[in-house]
C-alpha cells in the first residue's frame, strides 16, 4: 500500500490531465498524475482524428464566438465560450513552438478548413499523438510525477462520507497489473478522466465512466447528463472504423444513399453533410426508416491533400482502413457508412465547471471532457472537444496550484483508506460465478441498440432501460474478478452501469427534445421549461434533479425573444416535415 | 510462431525482441511479458480494442492487428443487409 502526499493530483492523462499536470506544475512543486493506462497511449486524445480548433493572432475571435454561442443554442457560458477561444489560441502556438507536426501549405503556414457546420470557425489537422509525446516529455520535465497503470476508483473526502458534507482531498486506486493500492492525499484535486462511454465503441475501452461516477458518489453537481446520447459516422461497411468523418467531409466527402441522392440537400442546402451532427445522423435513420438505405460515403471528389495527410495520419496511427486492402477502393466506390449512437458524451454532459474549472465541491476541479463544455451549448463541433480538453487542462492545472499554494495538507479519517482497501478488493476473494467482468460488459452494450433503434427515446423505453441497469449493478456489486485485470473491468461495469443509470433518469425527467436530444413522445422543445442547464445531485435521498437559468444579463450575445414551442429539429426530419429555413 | 487467439491481434514470436514496447503502448493491458523466452505474449487477446497503437511502437513488425472487429459489442444498422449492397456501383450513378 502506497500513501503519498501532493499538493495537486490529477486524475488521468489525455489533453485534459497532462496539461493540467503540465501548468500546475509550474507553479508549485508537488504535482502527482495517476493514470490507468500510459500517458501518450492512452484516452481520446491520442487516438483522436487530429481536427482541433485553431484560432490565429489575427481572427476576430468575438465572430466565433457568435457563431458558436448561436450554433449552440445559446445554451452556454459564453465567458467559457471566449475564453475556449483565447485559450486554444496560445495551445495551438506552444504545440507549433514544440515542433508537433501540423498540416501546413507551400508557404508553410497553417492549413486551415472550415469547422464542421461553421462559416468563420478555423479547424487545423495535426498529430494527437505526437503532441501526447510532447506534453508527457514536457510534464516530466516541470517534474510532474506521472504514475502510470493506476485505475483510480474512489476520491477521498475529508469527512470520509460519500456524498461529503467536506472536501475531495485526493484519490483512491490500484495498480492495474500488481493490484497494489494507492491514496494520494491532495490539497486539490483535477479529475480528466474522460468521456463516458461504453466498451467496444470507440477504439478506447480504458475510458469508460469511472471518473464521473466517483465524483458523482462525492457529491459533485452533474449537468445535462441527456446529452450524453451521441456518435458519429464511425463504421464502415458495418465493421471497419472509419476514421475521421469530420476531415474526410471537409475535404469534399458526401454522404448518398442507395438511390445516389445526396439525401442532405433536403435539411441543410448550405452545409450538407457539415451541418449538425446530430441532424446529419437523424436525416440518415431517416433514410434507413424509409428504406433508402444503405448510406454511402462517396469520396471519389475528395480533394488531393486529404489523400496526403491521410498517409501522414497512417503512419502515426499505425493504419487506416480507406489505404488499406480490405477494402474496395473509396476512391472508386461509394461504401456504406453508418454513425454509432449511444453513451458517448464528447463534453455534452458531465461535472458543472466555473471559470476556473471549479467542481461544486471544494477541492475537486474537472478538465477535459468529463467536464460538460458550457462554451459551446448544444453543438457538436468538430475540434472543440480537443481544444476544449486542452484548455480547461491548462486552466484547472493553473487554478488548483494557485489555491493549493495558500492550503495545508488536508485531513481524512484514520480509517478511510483501509476501508476503501477492503471494499475495493472484495471482487478479487469471491469466485467469478456465472457472470464474469466480460459478459456484465457485453450486457450493458445492449442497452442500446443501432442508432435507428436507440435515438428515439420514449418513457416506457426509458424505465425499461433503467430496470436493466439496476439488474447490471446488482450483479456487478455480487460479482467476483479472476485476477486483477479482470478487477479493472469489474470496477468498470459497475461505474457503467451506475452511468448509464443517471443518463436515462436524466433522460426520463426532460420532458422535452433539444437539438441531439430527442423524445419520441415529447417532440417539442420547450423554452418555457427547459431553457436551462439540468442539474443532477448525488443526496442522502439518492438523485436529485435541478434546473439552472442560462445567466444572459452577464454575457455580450442575448438570445431572440423566446420562441413557443415546436418541433425539435429531429421530430422534425424524423416526422417528414423538416424546413431547413425554420431551423438555420 | 504466431499465437492468435479468436481476436483482431497476433504476435509473430519469431520477430519479437523482447524490448516491451508494447507492453506501455497497449491501453487495456493485452499484452504479457514472458520472463523464461523473453517476449512479449498475448495475455488478453480479446480486450484488444483496435487502437494499433501497437503497430507503430513494435520495431519489428511482430504485431498484427486486424481492421475488423466482430463483436456483440458493434450495433450495425446494416445487420440484415446482403455485403454487396455495402459497395455501391459507380456506373449506377
Ligand atoms: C476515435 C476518436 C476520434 C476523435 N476525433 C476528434 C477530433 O478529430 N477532434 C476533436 O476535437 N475531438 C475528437 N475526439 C474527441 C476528443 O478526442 C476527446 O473528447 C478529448 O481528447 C478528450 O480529452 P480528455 O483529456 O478529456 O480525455 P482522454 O484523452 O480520453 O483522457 C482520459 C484519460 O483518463 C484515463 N482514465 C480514465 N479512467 C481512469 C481511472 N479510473 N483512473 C485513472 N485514469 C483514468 C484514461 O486512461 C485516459 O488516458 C475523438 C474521439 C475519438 C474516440
Amino acid at each position: 500500500m502506497d500513501q503519498i502526499d501532493a499538493d495537486v493530483l490529477i486524475i488521468g492523462g489525455g489533453f485534459g490531465g497532462i496539461w493540467a499536470a503540465l501548468r500546475a506544475a509550474e507553479l508549485v512543486d508537488n504535482v502527482v498524475l495517476l493514470e490507468k493506462a500510459y500517458v501518450s497511449r492512452s484516452g481520446a486524445s491520442t487516438i483522436s482524428g487530429g481536427v482541433t480548433t485553431c484560432p490565429l493572432d489575427n481572427d476576430d475571435l468575438s465572430k466565433w464566438a457568435a457563431e458558436f454561442v448561436t450554433k449552440g443554442g445559446y445554451m452556454c457560458d459564453q465567458d467559457w465560450t471566449a475564453q475556449l477561444l483565447e485559450g486554444q489560441r496560445e495551445r495551438v502556438k506552444q504545440l507549433a513552438g514544440w515542433g508537433v507536426p501540423i498540416s501546413r501549405n507551400d508557404k508553410g503556414e497553417i492549413r486551415r478548413f472550415a469547422s464542421r457546420g461553421m462559416i468563420d470557425v478555423r479547424c487545423m489537422q495535426y498529430s494527437p499523438k505526437k503532441s501526447m509525446e510532447e506534453l508527457r516529455k514536457q510534464a516530466i520535465a516541470r517534474g510532474v510525477r506521472i504514475i502510470d497503470r493506476i485505475s483510480v476508483t474512489d476520491l477521498l473526502t475529508t469527512d470520509g462520507e460519500y456524498p461529503t458534507k467536506g472536501a475531495v482531498c485526493g484519490a483512491f486506486g490500484f495498480n492495474t497489473r500488481s493490484g497494489e493500492c494507492i491514496a494520494v492525499k491532495a490539497k486539490q484535486t483535477v479529475l480528466a478522466t474522460g468521456a463516458m462511454s461504453m466498451k467496444g465503441q470507440h477504439q478506447i475501452d480504458n475510458v469508460v465512466c469511472d471518473g464521473v461516477v466517483m465524483a458523482y458518489r462525492a457529491g459533485a453537481r452533474l449537468v445535462d447528463l441527456e446529452f450524453s446520447f451521441g456518435g458519429t459516422f464511425s463504421l464502415l461497411m458495418s465493421k471497419y472504423t472509419f476514421g475521421s468523418y469530420n476531415v474526410a467531409i471537409a475535404h469534399g466527402a458526401k454522404l448518398i444513399n442507395a438511390e445516389g441522392e445526396r439525401f442532405m440537400a433536403k435539411y441543410d442546402p448550405v452545409r450538407y453533410e457539415r451541418g449538425e451532427l446530430a441532424r446529419v445522423v437523424a436525416a440518415f435513420a431517416k433514410e434507413m426508416i424509409d428504406g433508402r438505405g444503405p448510406v454511402y460515403v462517396d469520396m471519389r471528389d475528395v480533394d488531393q491533400s486529404y489523400w496526403d495527410d491521410l498517409k501522414v495520419v497512417q503512419q502515426s496511427k499505425g493504419a487506416s482502413i480507406l489505404l488499406s486492402d480490405r477494402i474496395p477502393d473509396p476512391k472508386v466506390s461509394p461504401l456504406a457508412i453508418e454513425p454509432t449512437w449511444g453513451l458517448w458524451n464528447g463534453g455534452r454532459s458531465g461535472l458543472m465547471i466555473d471559470l476556473k474549472c471549479r467542481s461544486s465541491l471544494p477541492g475537486l476541479l474537472a478538465a477535459g471532457v468529463a467536464a460538460k463544455i458550457t462554451a459551446t451549448g448544444t453543438h457538436a463541433s468538430a475540434g472543440v472537444p480537443t481544444a476544449f480538453s486542452m484548455t480547461s487542462g491548462y486552466c484547472a492545472g493553473e487554478a488548483a496550484a494557485e489555491m493549493a499554494l495558500s492550503m495545508q495538507q488536508p485531513r481524512m479519517p484514520d480509517d478511510l483508506v483501509a476501508m476503501l482497501t477492503e471494499r475495493v478488493r472484495a471482487p478479487l476473494a469471491r469466485p467469478v460465478g456465472k457472470v464474469s467482468a466480460d459478459r456484465l460488459h457485453d450486457s450493458l452494450t445492449m442497452l442500446e441498440s443501432s442508432v435507428v433503434e436507440t435515438m428515439p427515446l420514449t418513457a416506457p423505453r426509458l424505465k425499461k432501460m433503467i430496470e436493466q441497469t439496476d439488474q447490471a449493478s446488482m450483479t456487478a456489486d455480487r460479482a467476483g474478478a479472476a485476477d486483477v485485470h479482470d478487477l479493472v473491468k469489474l470496477h468498470e461495469a459497475r461505474n457503467i452501469a451506475e452511468c448509464a443509470r443517471l443518463v436515462y433518469l436524466s433522460a426520463l425527467d426532460r420532458t422535452e427534445s433539444r437539438e441531439q436530444f430527442y423524445r419520441e413522445d415529447f417532440p417539442e422543445t420547450d423554452d418555457e421549461e427547459w431553457f436551462c442547464w439540468h442539474g443532477l445531485m448525488n443526496t442522502a435521498n439518492g438523485p436529485s434533479f435541478d434546473r439552472q437559468r442560462i445567466p444572459f444579463e452577464k454575457f455580450p450575445l442575448q438570445p431572440p425573444r423566446k420562441r413557443p414551442r415546436h418541433l425539435s429539429p429531429i421530430a422534425a426530419i424524423m416526422r417528414g416535415s423538416f424546413d431547413p429555413k425554420a431551423y438555420d | 510462431m504466431t499465437e492468435a487467439v479468436n481476436s483482431p491481434v497476433s504476435i509473430n514470436l519469431d520477430l519479437c525482441e523482447g524490448c516491451r514496447k508494447c507492453l506501455n503502448a497497449c491501453p487495456t493491458d493485452v499484452f504479457g511479458f514472458n520472463e523464461k523466452t523473453q517476449k512479449a505474449y498475448l495475455a488478453y487477446p480479446s480486450d484488444c480494442s483496435v487502437c494499433f497503437l501497437c503497430i507503430g511502437d513494435c520495431p519489428t513488425g511482430a504485431i498484427k492487428v486486424d481492421f475488423a472487429i466482430t463483436s456483440v459489442r458493434k450495433h450495425s444498422a446494416y445487420a440484415e443487409y446482403d455485403p454487396d449492397q455495402l459497395v455501391l456501383d459507380p456506373s449506377t450513378l
